[in-house]
């Protein structure tokens, strides 16, 4: 009970940040690839779009959920991960392996390429999963967020599960038979791994940056135990049309109760962190419409891909951003008052204006990018944009963690 | 029985309505009205960690014995909360808009993580831990103001 009530469980800063920092190189190859790349968006199987998917989702999403929840698990829900630098350093180095193997081997790299990256994405992933899962299982908290939380962990195992098998059949290798099916493999990543995920940081922090009221209590009761019961029908029926109807409908709440909670806010200012938020939301709800009308759309083939851009860049890429910027420099301030350096506060760890930059690159490069699948001519630009912003991103992180440091070092001389 | 949760997440709620107003006021630069209802909310604050640090933690810690646990924490935290405030004051009197959005910003993220984990783990701790809660719950809303 005492190590439960310990509170301070925060992990050292390095743990969540390694990730963190590691997710930006992924955008910034994703913007290569679509530079490099001419009529190729044309279909959801072609090479490019495959490694641009998983540079998104095994590269850049994946990173920044192990940093987000090594973070945010132990101070938000009390789950005390053991050993957290531990597991990160043997995690974090097995899933960037893992992830640009893939990548590497959608390229045309070689089929050993798809077998080093199934190896070592489990091996980073199935560790994590377990420990964290553990850490949630065994906390004091019994909060919607947890809950959450659980579902998404559980959701990337089952998304690796079916990716493992799908890689090694792509590989020569046999395969289990029933995981070897894209249908499950990617509804559970994007529908189960990162929208629990998604709302299970957005119970957290949504009200904490913007004082908004708390989700409804009966969103918080319903939301994550309809979630659980989609991925269970996307096991046994991957596709149906039914089951996908009723994960747009999941979607479409979720987005709307956040973005009506975000009109309730009573906070006056909005930063970029705050937009990048909106975009997300309505880059998920767009994708909602976008799905349904699907099968009655022309070129399909083309409006699939459109789909999946706005779901990893327009989504899950613009809400990350907007995560960062308010968890790094928070935690920049955080770790130097606590060991008691000269105060840094948020706004001089990464300045405003340098992060509206960022903004508006990631959002110029929306709509070439979401036209790209049919007039290849802007997928240079928007591969161009991607990196653009990216790359800004990481010189804002870059002059935040050197703010940190320099900090830190003037603190050590001192004392 | 869950009598000293809700009373102090209420007050939680209250204070966070309180800054909200002095950075509403910020925002269009009414520094006056901005230094009224931040003393408003320095005020309600103040009263909330008092009553915290001088009733309820002894009052944890008696009924558990852990002296140097969560409670431990909490009064820390307490302590970096009163130094942001500080320089939220002292921005505000300097009518100094970047220090002062830049202090709010890191204030309402330790704030509401802050609050998170008391009304998480802490006040259920409370309720459930400490002997006729009913009474103390009387007693802290009359000294905060609010009715249990």
């Amino acid at each position: 009970m005492k190590e439960l009530l310990s509170f301070e469980q925060a992990p050292p800063f390095h743990v969540p940040l390694r990730f963190l920092l590691s997710a930006i190189p992924f955008g910034v190859a994703a913007g290569l690839l679509l530079m490099a790349s001419t009529d190729s968006l044309g279909s959801r199987w072609s090479p490019t779009v495959l490694a641009l998917t998983h540079l998104i989702t095994a590269g850049l999403m994946l990173q920044a959920m192990c940093g987000a929840i090594l973070q945010i698990t132990p101070v938000a829900i009390g789950a005390n991960v053991p050993a957290p630098a531990l597991l990160a350093s043997f995690v974090h180095p097995c899933l960037l392996i893992g992830s640009v193997s893939l990548v590497a081997g959608f390229l045309g790299a070689g089929a050993p390429c798809f077998w080093l990256g199934a190896a070592a994405l489990l091996a980073g992933i199935v560790p994590f999963a377990a420990v964290t899962l553990y850490a949630l299982w065994r906390a004091p908290v019994r909060n919607p967020s947890r809950l959450a939380m659980m579902l998404a962990l559980t959701g990337l195992l089952a998304t690796a599960l079916y990716g493992a098998s799908l890689a090694l059949a792509r590989g020569g290798l046999p395969s289990p038979a029933p995981l070897v099916d894209t249908a499950a493999h990617f509804r559970l990543g994007w529908m189960v791994w990162g929208l629990a995920l998604l709302c299970g940081a957005s119970y957290l922090v949504v009200p904490m940056f913007q004082l908004t009221p708390q989700f409804p209590a009966r969103f918080q009761r319903l939301f994550i135990p309809a979630l659980a019961l989609s991925a269970v029908l996307i096991v046994l029926a991957p596709g149906h049309w039914l089951v996908d109807l009723g994960l747009a409908a999941l979607a479409t709440v979720f987005a709307t109760t956040t973005l009506l909670l975000q009109r309730r806010r009573r906070r006056p200012r909005v930063d970029s962190s705050f937009r990048f938020w909106q975009l997300a939301l309505l880059s998920i709800l767009a994708a909602v419409i976008l799905s349904v009308a699907l099968p009655w759309l022309p070129e399909a083939p083309r409006a699939e891909v459109l789909l999946g851009l706005l779901i990893m860049i327009g989504g899950f890429d613009s809400v990350i951003c907007g995560m960062m910027y308010k968890i790094v420099p928070f935690l920049a301030w955080l770790h130097l008052n606590n060991a008691g350096a000269r105060p840094l506060l948020m706004h001089q760890v990464i300045e405003e204006p340098l992060m509206r930059q960022h903004l508006r690159l990631h959002a110029a490069a929306l709509p070439p990018l979401m036209l790209s699948p049919w007039v290849p001519a802007f997928t240079v630009l928007a591969g161009g944009l991607l990196v653009a912003a990216h790359v800004r991103q990481a010189i804002n992180m870059a002059k935040a963690i050197g703010r940190y440091h320099e900090r830190r070092t003037e603190m050590m001389a001192l004392s | 029985m869950s009598t000293l949760k809700p009373l102090l997440a209420n007050h939680h709620e209250y204070c966070d309505s309180l800054f909200a107003k002095a950075e509403e006021a910020a925002n269009e630069e009414d520094w006056d009205a901005c230094e009224t209802r931040m003393t408003a909310f320095a005020d309600a604050l103040e009263a909330h960690f008092a009553v915290e640090e001088t009733i309820l933690f002894p009052a944890f810690e008696a009924a558990t014995g852990m002296a140097g646990g969560p409670t431990s924490v909490m009064r820390g935290e307490h302590t970096q909360m009163r130094e942001l405030v500080a320089a939220i004051r002292a921005a505000t009197s300097s009518r100094n808009a970047d220090d002062f959005f830049g202090s709010c910003e890191t204030l309402v993220i330790f704030m509401e993580q802050h609050n998170r984990k008391e009304e998480g783990i802490l006040y259920p701790m409370c309720d459930d831990r400490i002997p006729d809660t009913a009474a103390m719950a009387e007693d802290l809303g009359q000294r905060l103001g609010v009715t249990t």
